[in-house]
């Protein structure tokens, strides 16, 4: 699967998508973001297919192991936070751990700091873990409800192709659905070629389990190194497809779609680590999660989505350029929620039938 | 032990605690998830314990056999990890 996954992700970005972006769950979220008029900001604006495969792979591959099932009801409300500013630390950084392994294995320096972060965020998260942090019981939903998120990505597929107008600028039809003309939301794969590659990493991650912080998480917390085998299979394959298509470049400076800024790559992964390790899973799982019919894993999605909005529109995303001018007090802002939601949401009965 | 509806990793930690608390009597869990199922399975196993498991309705009970967890081979002593 993590092999699959780096070779997919270096094909797609061979096809079109952005440099050391084969693949980035918070970056293609919040493309997905911007195509829907969420953020205006018209440099990364696309509804990518990939993200619409992951789920659909995931629905087809849980439908087939039979466990495509609809549960949800732990804390729903907190789960969306947890999405939301887990983009906001994701795009402080610039990019979710599967972007941070894939800048890794193309010689971007400043990936080790983001996973650094990340491995530090996982590693308090899991201390809350340890001392009784939990979100509570998911339910039994209706199985129907199972396939709302499903339903979702086949008209997000449906307004991809089709492509309408539903804004108006003077009278004249515009965006959104919008699409970037120019920056990394116009670099793109042919979108057959995105969704075909969405479906098959998301089927395959449906059934291996595939998770960048359960691997971290794992090894912290049980000395479990069975999903780390998978997150070194995507890297070493990304990194050898990299020597072979001589995309490899050791180096801080110049690196595409990345900035320099050490101390807010570490944080901002910190605090994306942290979300996703007290939500259960990296972006990916919890898109896949989405697509089996967990509405709380869904909820968090819808929450990556609209912290994406808010990231661009209220310049907390950074740039090639650096930090946006508030991503660092929407940092400290979303570890202190974080900080809190562990801390309270502990308790010492949870396993008492 | 009740771990259904729990995400990842809980069902797991709550299994092990259990799984220390237990001095050597029977533990069972359950769980609803066939990714909870196989992570506890893959914990206790390794740990040595001698699992069983049986679907239960829409839930799975895995029966982990009594065993002294102090002296299962490969497993830490308590406050070292897991």
């Amino acid at each position: 699967m993590g092999a699959a996954t780096g070779a997919l992700a270096i094909l797609l970005q061979r096809l079109g998508n952005p440099g050391n972006m084969g693949i980035c769950v918070a970056c293609m979220l919040r493309d997905i973001s911007g195509a829907l008029g969420l953020h205006r900001a018209p440099m990364v604006q696309y509804l990518r297919p990939e993200i619409i495969g992951f789920v659909l792979g995931s629905t087809a591959s849980s439908l087939m192991g039979r466990e495509f099932r609809a549960r949800g009801g732990s804390a729903p409300l907190v789960r969306f936070f947890l999405g939301f500013f887990a983009m906001v630390g994701a795009l402080v950084f610039l990019g979710c751990p599967w972007r941070a392994l894939l800048r890794l294995s193309a010689g971007d320096a400043n990936a080790i700091l983001g996973l650094l972060g990340l491995g530090a965020g996982v590693w308090v998260g899991v201390a809350f873990l340890k001392s009784g942090f939990t979100l509570g019981r998911a339910q039994r939903n209706d199985p129907r409800t199972a396939w709302m998120m499903p339903a979702l990505m086949a008209i997000l597929l449906v307004l991809l192709i089709a492509s309408p107008q539903f804004g108006r600028v003077d009278g004249k039809p515009a965006g959104p659905i919008f699409a970037s003309l120019q920056g990394p939301g116009s670099q793109h794969a042919p979108i057959v070629a995105s969704l075909i590659a969405g479906l098959s990493v998301g089927a395959l991650a449906q059934r291996s389990r595939f998770c960048t912080v359960g691997a971290l998480r794992d090894i912290i917390l049980v000395k479990d190194f069975h999903l780390l085998g998978g997150v070194i299979a995507m890297v070493v394959t990304a990194f050898v497809l990299n020597l072979l298509f001589g995309q490899f470049r050791w180096g801080f400076e110049g690196q595409p779609i990345a900035h320099t800024s050490h101390l807010w790559n570490f944080l901002g992964m910190l605090l994306a680590g942290l979300a996703f390790t007290l939500a259960g899973g990296c972006p990916g799982r919890q898109l896949v999660l989405s697509g089996e019919g967990d509405a709380d894993a869904s909820l968090f999605v819808l929450g990556m989505l609209v912290g994406a909005g808010f990231a661009h529109n209220m310049s907390l995303a950074s740039s090639a350029a650096g930090t946006g001018p508030y991503g660092p007090a929407a940092v400290i802002i979303g570890l202190a929620f974080c900080i809190i939601v562990g801390y309270f949401l502990r308790r010492t009965d949870v396993g008492v039938i | 032990m009740n771990a259904r509806g729990l995400s990842c990793p809980q069902p797991v930690l709550l299994t092990m605690d259990a799984l220390r608390k237990s001095q050597g009597k029977p533990v069972s869990v359950w769980v609803d998830t066939e990714v909870a199922r196989d992570n506890v399975i893959r914990v206790a196993t390794r740990k040595g314990f001698k699992v069983e498991t049986r679907p239960e309705g829409d839930a799975y009970v895995i029966e982990i056999e009594g065993n002294d967890y102090q002296s299962c081979p490969g497993s830490l002593p308590p406050g070292q990890g897991l």
